[in-house]
């Protein structure tokens, strides 16, 4: 952009991160369904990509470099709390549920729709909302997730089966 | 199958996902619907999946007003890497104090390189007009541990590079700082290699070696071109962080991490015997 051409500036990774910050804390909040977790998932985020500001390509999309460095920080923690505690996926402590959802209708359905998506196994979950909520192309999801297009699309199907059972089954009315 | 048979296999779920995902392309898509047409259970399979069709978008709209916006933007800022061109007119006591140039030395290419810097903002930055006392001599421990600061297990959460690899990795700090670090030198008892990178404190050289001790999480060990009096290992704490410092007759070192003064200075006093600064 600037002179040396190809290489991204710091101040343009930056400003990426300053206007995508609620949506990194929100898939950060997903994956993990807890809030300092999520506020921990940004932050490693925010290091790693200003560490690393070099490798963005500029003219490239920022919020999905994001997405994918977010990604794969939630990957490493899994990783490591199941070495240390020797068990399996954490277990949430809060559903997906924000603070007054209850009150509007709007915000009960709201509620019934993130605590669907929330009850849905971690893999799927992060696949639902990259192409769902933020609207990424089946082919964007699978270089976020850093998995090939026929995985992304064998966890929206399951995902797709699971709510739509769920659905029939009067679960979210 | 049979050639143009209109025998087709029923449709997996994958496939009317991304029938109804609009992922598919027009053909596929054209075949599709036909099918649908002619076989009402394909029809009712897609009608089926189309009812997880929520408002997914609005549904998770309320997490974004969720957020802490104001404290990420913060913790952002918090981050910060000084403008190389404003450093000289950035008066002395506001100015920037920790530049961090890091050479990717696996690739050891300059378009690798990476800045990463913190803005000394802490309680040390008002120390940095006075004339050379023990505090000034220190500030760059502040710096440090406020880098630091922001590691996690997750940080450093990478593989720990073989013999050769941190042989490479060290070599490139030996020069700009007049040092002859080895693997063997930097050995931290009890903690695992993460990688060794030169930050940049004061427009100086500063070495960086990274660990991962399985008991405390992240150490680092770091160390300064800084001629002066040889001192033994001393130690103190800083944001929360213990810090065990040295100095040899041309260099200022010292190892940080989240765990007991104690233990990290019998760990500091190991590595001081081996290197030599």
């Amino acid at each position: 952009m600037r002179g040396s051409g190809e290489i991204a500036s710091e101040a343009e990774v930056r400003q990426g991160l300053s206007v995508t910050l609620p949506r990194l804390w929100r898939y950060g909040f997903v994956l993990s369904r807890q809030r300092d977790w999520a506020d921990d998932l940004v932050q490693q985020t925010c290091l790693r990509a200003l560490e690393r500001h070099g490798q963005f390509q500029p003219g490239s999309r920022i919020d999905h470099w994001l997405f994918a460095i977010l990604n794969s920080v939630w990957l490493n923690e899994v990783r490591a709390r199941r070495v240390r505690f020797g068990q399996g996926t954490v277990e949430a402590e809060t559903s997906l549920e924000v603070d007054g959802a209850r009150e509007a209708e709007v915000k009960v359905l709201a509620g019934q729709v993130m605590r669907l998506v929330g009850d849905l196994p971690e893999a799927q979950r992060a696949a639902v909302f990259l192409a769902y909520v933020e609207g990424l192309t089946y082919r964007e999801v699978a270089a976020v997730l850093d998995v090939p297009v026929g995985t992304v699309m064998s966890r929206l199907a399951a995902a797709r089966a699971k709510l739509a059972d769920r659905m029939s089954d009067g679960a979210a009315r | 199958m049979s050639g143009e048979s209109d025998e087709s296999p029923i449709p997996s779920d994958e496939e009317l996902t991304a029938f109804i995902d609009g992922e598919l392309e027009e053909a596929h898509r054209a075949r599709l619907l036909a099918l649908m047409e002619r076989d009402p259970a394909v029809a009712a399979k897609v009608e089926h999946l189309s009812r997880a069709s929520l408002p997914f978008g609005e549904a998770f709209r309320p997490l974004l007003d969720a957020a802490p916006a104001a404290d990420l933007q913060r913790m952002l800022d918090g981050i910060s890497v000084p403008p190389v061109a404003a450093n000289a007119v950035v008066p002395m006591t506001r100015r920037r104090l920790f530049g961090a140039i890091a050479a990717s030395v696996a690739a050891g290419v300059l378009g690798d390189r990476i800045l990463v810097g913190l803005l000394g903002t802490g309680d040390g930055d008002d120390l940095a007009d006075d004339d050379g006392g023990p505090d000034r001599e220190r500030h760059w421990h502040g710096v440090v541990a406020q880098y630091m600061g922001l590691y996690t297990r997750e940080t450093l959460g990478g593989p720990t590079p073989g013999r050769d690899a941190q042989s490479a990795q060290l070599a490139a700090l030996n020069r700009p700082l007049n040092l002859s670090l080895t693997p063997e030198a930097v050995e931290v008892g009890g903690a695992e290699f993460r990688r060794a990178q030169i930050l940049s404190y004061d427009d100086m050289p500063l070495a960086q070696i990274t660990y991962l001790d399985p008991l405390s999480g992240p150490l680092a060990l770091c160390i300064l071109r800084r001629p002066g009096t040889v001192r033994g290992v001393e130690q103190e704490m800083r944001g929360g962080l213990s810090i065990a410092y040295w100095n040899g007759p041309d260099h200022a070192a010292l190892l940080i991490g989240r765990l007991p003064s104690a233990d990290l200075t019998v760990k500091a006093e190991a590595v001081r015997q081996r290197l030599a600064i």
